[in-house]
């Protein structure tokens, strides 16, 4: 039985934020060939799923994401607070890869109004995503992962596979 | 030592209310409905029983309820949204007094003002197993040493006009509270403090548990909140440098908040100042000013002297010099801009690579079927 593993980037610069998300999350830490901090979500025969924790501002980060990025289907990031520092990060990944990264916002009073501010900011990002939340932590990352997957899907219905770069 | 039951369906709301009364020898306890508060009546000598509720209908049922149970107590009533008539109903079901939610520090004040008794409350150190100044403390080893024991009860932070509480089962911390923060967000700030009583009272009633990580963990993460702190104030100059805002800033830029921030760095304030002035989590203010410091909307205070003093030299020249300067000035920024026009920023931007989106369709399946 051939086994796979989906990979996935979390881009975070507060460790707390995935604490908050998911209080009882078991983070696991290794330090070779890279040092990363990473969550593992087992589906059944063996499949994986890897979410890798990066810190945009950390030096330590850089080769590792530099690395891996490329070859993920997606980032993610949490949206918390709208200020500048967020914007700059934004930007900060956009001009540094290609990747598609998806917004995670939490369903609070403040959804609506977050969505439009986005939207005004002009990122060429992909959609949003909503971060609902299950009973355990491992129903809540199959949860969001299937909505975007979901997502990935309708835009590869849309607008076909992205070709691969042709210089490898 | 005056004693308050506060029965609110949701702890947060009691949280809320307590964090904004100012210190005062009452002692709040909360209550989930009247039945749990009718189990436990004997617990204390109750001088007023506060209901909290956010629908009207609710609040009436358990009015009744109280005072069909022990009608001498007085009772304080709060619910969003009140019309004239339904105050008046409360006012008639027996309601001692009635405020609408959300409830201002100030009318709490005025109200617990009215009551003279709960100002001449005997010597309230007597009633607490522990007090001390965390002037001489440091939160956290405070927090450790009650967590090592096998301690129930509820650690009170007050420092001026600001309280919180950590509330503490079998040495477990289980719950925290101060302003509208989260649980785990309340420790690492009320922890952090420099100046303030603390004190502890055993408490068998404590709050259902709200954080948690164990108390490693917590620890842990107050180490981090340090750390953090740390490494942002390594940003800044030395603790006894003051931070003016820039002469040239224009105020109306900011909204109201981040406005009266930079208004009180106007005068100038060391960085120790800004920590006891501001109330929150600090470190969240920290990465603001840190910002804000390498935008130059705030400045050391050589710098800002040395601006202020170019300036006044600048005001006290001759108009006419004053205008050829600006002409000259303005054009060697349009020679920057061009030269920097010449040469954009060459940042290589990583392509992407993923291909096998076969597998994404498995793994959607997958992750459906579970």
């Amino acid at each position: 039985m051939k086994q796979s593993i989906l990979e996935i980037a979390i881009i975070t610069d507060n460790r707390k934020q995935i604490l908050d998300v998911w209080p009882q999350v078991n983070l696991k830490e290794c330090s070779f060939p890279f040092e990363v901090h990473y969550m593992v979500e087992e589906l059944e025969d063996q499949n994986r799923i890897f979410l890798y924790l990066f810190e945009l501002e950390n030096a330590g980060h850089l080769e590792p994401m530099e690395k891996l990025i490329p070859f993920l289907p997606f980032c993610l990031m949490f949206v918390d607070e709208l200020d500048e520092s967020f914007v700059k990060k934004i930007s900060d990944y956009t001009s540094r890869f290609e990747t598609p990264l998806y917004l995670v916002m939490h369903e609070d009073e403040k959804l609506k109004e977050k969505i439009s501010t986005i939207a005004h900011l002009d990122f060429k990002l992909p959609e949003f995503v909503i971060l609902e939340k299950q009973a355990t932590v491992s129903r809540t990352i199959r949860k969001l992962v299937k909505n975007i997957l979901d997502k990935v899907s309708l835009h590869i219905a849309a607008e076909g596979k992205p070709e691969p770069p042709e210089d490898s | 030592m005056i004693h308050v039951a506060v029965i609110a369906r949701e702890k947060s709301w009691f949280d809320q209310i307590i964090t904004q009364i100012p210190s005062l020898p009452i002692s709040f306890r909360w209550f989930e409905n009247c039945s749990v508060f009718f189990k436990n009546q004997e617990l204390e000598d109750w001088q007023l029983i506060y209901l909290i509720s956010d629908r009207f209908d609710l609040l009436q049922e358990e009015l009744v309820q109280v005072k069909e149970q022990i009608p001498e107590i007085p009772v304080l009533c709060t619910v969003p949204k009140l019309r004239q008539s339904q105050r008046q109903l409360l006012h008639q079901l027996g309601a001692k007094e009635v405020f609408p939610w959300p409830v201002t520090r100030q009318e709490m004040k005025y109200f617990f003002k009215s009551y003279p008794e709960f100002f001449i409350a005997k010597a309230e150190e007597d009633q607490y197993d522990f007090i001390g100044q965390l002037d001489f403390v440091d939160g956290v080893e405070l927090l450790r040493s009650f967590c090592t024991k096998e301690n129930t009860g509820i650690l009170t932070f007050n420092w001026d006009e600001r309280n919180g509480r950590i509330e503490i089962q079998n040495g477990q911390i289980v719950h925290a509270a101060y302003r509208q923060l989260d649980p785990l967000t309340s420790v690492l700030v009320l922890t952090s403090w420099h100046h303030g009583q603390v004190s502890f009272k055993e408490e068998s009633f404590i709050s259902k548990r709200t954080i948690m990580l164990t108390n490693k963990q917590i620890f842990d993460e107050c180490l981090q909140y340090r750390q953090e702190r740390e490494h942002l104030l390594q940003a800044f100059p030395p603790e006894e440098v003051k931070l003016f805002t820039h002469p040239d800033l224009n105020f109306e830029d900011f909204g109201p908040s981040e406005r009266s921030w930079l208004y009180k760095m106007y005068k100038g304030r060391t960085i120790l100042e800004l920590r006891d002035l501001y109330e929150g989590d600090f470190n969240f203010m920290l990465k603001k000013l840190k910002l804000w410091l390498e935008k130059q909307y705030i400045i050391p205070e050589e710098e800002y002297h040395s601006i202020r003093a170019k300036k006044e030299a600048e005001m006290s020249t001759s108009g006419l010099t004053r205008l050829f300067r600006k002409i000259l000035k303005s054009e060697q920024k349009e020679k920057e801009k061009e030269t920097s026009k010449e040469q954009p920023p060459v940042q290589k931007k990583l392509p992407y690579l993923f291909a096998s989106f076969e597998n994404l369709q498995i793994f959607k399946s997958m992750v459906e079927e579970s």
